[in-house]
């Protein structure tokens, strides 16, 4: 915080960009992909039940995970890794066995997951 | 474990710098959504069923509930001044209840066109209408919509003759809006499910018109 008060307020966080120039609209339509309908079921099924997590925890995980993410991650790949980001700070599951299991799935499927990068590539 | 401190940052809030329209990793968090499924499934965090029930309630909702509404508020004037009085309580007149917040109805008219954005995040009134377009989450539409509601709207095809007023709605965690569109003549004497059928998601967002602005 020491170097945003040395610019005085306010203070505005990477996802508040109301009002900052931007590229074309793109008018396109894309589908409500499977995956997009899960993890927001995933969500949705957490909060219902005892509130384990709420969509406020979500919000404030994205917009505090660190800017390089939000300018590359789409939207629901945002929301997708702060889901699991939250999780773990809840210990309900840890970030090493959700990497393992995506390692498992996919090298059943012949690929291979660079975690750095962020993508699943066939092997 | 101390959280992080949350990630302000300078460039950020340079008001030159454009937005950055990035939307990398949709197969490693797809992967990453299942092996976390999964997880939870064997944990017996959630059953199976728990998913299911979320996923239907997703599903559920279409644009044609909130023509409906639209319709009769072209149709019935008394509908539709209480439908700009409280949103949510005309939605549940119409059998749709509104989960997330209060939804606020704001009305076209021959001097005022509205178009409804969220700059922080992407509210929308999903449980009326479904999950928004994919240009409503996309960053450029956030960022350019306070700013330059007309040129926005000349990128769909709208074009706001220059007396009209443009009023531009920033929906946040409480409040989600719906535009009334402006409506076409002879309301009173075309059948409902016509109208009902003029009605698209855009214009319910404010990037479509029904007819034209003279």
């Amino acid at each position: 915080m020491s170097d945003n008060a040395d610019k005085g307020p306010p203070y505005r966080g990477y996802h508040d960009i109301g009002g900052l120039p931007g590229g074309p609209v793109a008018c396109v339509e894309r589908p409500f992909d499977d995956w997009q309908k899960l993890s927001e079921a995933i969500r949705g099924a957490l909060e219902q039940k005892n509130r384990t997590v709420s969509l406020d925890e979500i919000r404030r995980v994205f917009e505090s995970f660190g800017e390089h993410l939000y300018e590359t991650l789409g939207f629901y790949e945002r929301r997708a890794e702060a889901l699991t980001i939250l999780l773990t700070e809840k210990e309900i599951v840890t970030r090493e066995e959700v990497l393992a299991r995506m390692d498992a799935i996919a090298a059943a499927r012949g690929q291979r997951v660079d975690h750095a990068a962020r993508t699943v590539e066939a092997t | 474990m101390t959280p992080e401190p949350i990630g302000y940052s300078a460039d950020a809030v340079d008001p030159s710098r454009p937005v950055v329209e990035g939307h990398e990793g949709a197969d490693y968090y797809a992967l990453m959504t299942e092996a976390l499924h999964k997880i939870l499934l064997e944990k017996q965090v959630l059953a199976p069923a728990d998913t299911d029930r979320v996923i239907a309630a997703l599903e559920a909702p279409n644009v044609t509930w909130g023509a409906r509404i639209v319709a009769q508020a072209w149709k019935d004037p008394s509908y539709k001044a209480r439908l700009l009085a409280d949103g949510s309580a005309a939605a549940r007149e119409m059998g749709y209840t509104i989960k997330e917040a209060k939804l606020v109805v704001v009305e076209n008219t021959a001097a005022l066109h509205n178009i409804i954005v969220c700059t922080l995040c992407s509210c929308y009134p999903r449980s009326l209408l479904g999950q928004p377009p994919w240009w409503y989450i996309s960053k450029n539409y956030r960022a350019r919509t306070v700013r330059e509601p007309r040129a926005v709207l000349a990128e769909f095809g709208v074009a706001i003759p220059p007396p009209m007023e443009v009023r531009v709605h920033d929906s946040n965690a409480d409040m989600r809006y719906l535009v009334l569109p402006k409506a076409p003549l002879h309301t009173t004497e075309r059948p409902f499910e016509d109208l009902v059928r003029l009605v698209t998601r855009n214009m319910l967002i404010g990037t479509e018109l029904v007819e034209p602005y003279r």
